[in-house]
């Protein structure tokens, strides 16, 4: 009886050991994983443009039941970069934000065109970047617009001195 | 001994516990138990759809891809979902495709590797009639290898939706035109490829 209480104690605390030992694992795994995510090193690289200026916007807006919010724009000479997180309260299936959806419009009219967006995925969603072109005539804000598959979301994005020149 | 059985039950709460913790992070499993629920969070995490499913066409010559076809408002899809680790889990063509109306015949295609080995490639070719006089759809391919024609057909019926699905070696095979048909076999709608 004493021999098997102590088998049962045994591979109950085993079980035990096993449990906790694969979710820390997972759960370290899932933090290293955020770590660096960042959008750091393009910023940095906005540097070789010439002047940087930058302005923090932090404004959303949903799309379904997730969330999309601009963290700050940096307007350089040669391009208005904004950079984004991506709230996503799924947990499966969920694909990384498509940046090359939204769109950068001018008070004017005028549709900024973009060449560049990068993301990193996260465990809570996406983080990224998508960089658009200078406009034409210097313009003192721009409307960011998510408009695709019936889903429609804006937010006004303020630009000091974008495509002015200076 | 009371205080030996609390222990236990402790233990075994714990247990519990931690196994449900590792359910909720999909540790172990990490897809959907049915392809329905796997297309439907791939269109739900793509901010697409929900889209009318007309067809679910298992793949012949792979059991372990599923493909919806379907619509939503102005669009249409053809999603895969494939069987990963017991679990099912999102492929490729989540994203809807614009319906052109004025056209009367929509199509999209997409080649993926089956295998990392050779350059055996699943071809997965789907559109969208809205020209009510084409009753046949057929792309016209030969294969270079031995000059043959080896045309896809397909009829058009009440879901107004053609899929047609082979694998070959990468490049393996010519495609000339892809047709539309009127219940004579007049050509009502042709696009030329290359």
């Amino acid at each position: 009886m004493r021999a098997m209480n102590l088998v049962f104690t045994l591979l109950r605390r085993f079980i035990l050991a096993a449990l906790v030992i694969i979710l820390i694992v997972h759960y370290i795994s899932k933090v290293t994983n955020d770590w660096d995510r960042g959008n750091g090193d393009t910023i940095a690289s906005l540097q070789a443009d010439g002047e940087v200026v930058a302005i923090s916007i932090d404004k959303s807006f949903p799309i379904d039941n997730d969330t999309f919010t601009a963290n700050a724009v940096y307007v350089t000479p040669k391009q208005i970069m904004v950079t984004y997180e991506f709230h996503s309260k799924q947990t499966k299936g969920v694909w990384t934000f498509p940046a090359m959806s939204l769109k950068l419009i001018t008070p004017d009219g005028q549709e900024l065109l973009s060449h560049s967006a990068g993301s990193n995925g996260t465990t809570w969603g996406s983080i990224g970047y998508i960089s658009f072109d200078v406009p034409d005539k210097p313009v003192g804000s721009a409307k960011l617009v998510y408009d695709i598959y019936g889903r429609y979301g804006e937010l006004e994005i303020p630009l000091v001195k974008a495509g002015d020149g200076t | 001994m009371n205080k030996r059985w609390l222990i236990i039950t402790v233990e075994w709460v714990a247990v519990f516990l931690l196994l449900f913790l590792i359910y909720r992070e999909n540790i172990f499993t990490p897809g959907s138990r049915t392809p329905e629920q796997a297309h439907r969070l791939s269109e739900s995490g793509f901010h697409y759809g929900p889209s009318t499913i007309v067809r679910k066409v298992t793949v012949p010559f792979d059991k372990n891809q599923v493909i919806f076809l379907g619509t939503y408002k102005e669009w249409f899809s053809a999603d895969s979902v494939q069987k990963r680790r017991g679990g099912w889990v999102a492929g490729g063509g989540v994203a809807g495709i614009k319906i052109e109306r004025d056209k009367g015949l929509s199509y999209s295609w997409e080649g993926s590797s089956m295998s990392n080995v050779d350059q055996r490639t699943f071809y997965k070719f789907y559109g969208y009639v809205s020209d009510e006089r084409i009753l046949t759809v057929e792309l016209l391919m030969t294969d270079k290898e031995t000059g043959q024609p080896a045309p896809m057909r397909e009829s058009i019926t009440a879901d107004h939706m053609f899929l047609f699905l082979w694998e070959a070696e990468y490049g393996s095979s010519e495609w000339q035109s892809l047709r539309g048909l009127d219940k004579d076999g007049n050509v009502i709608y042709e696009q030329k490829f290359g």
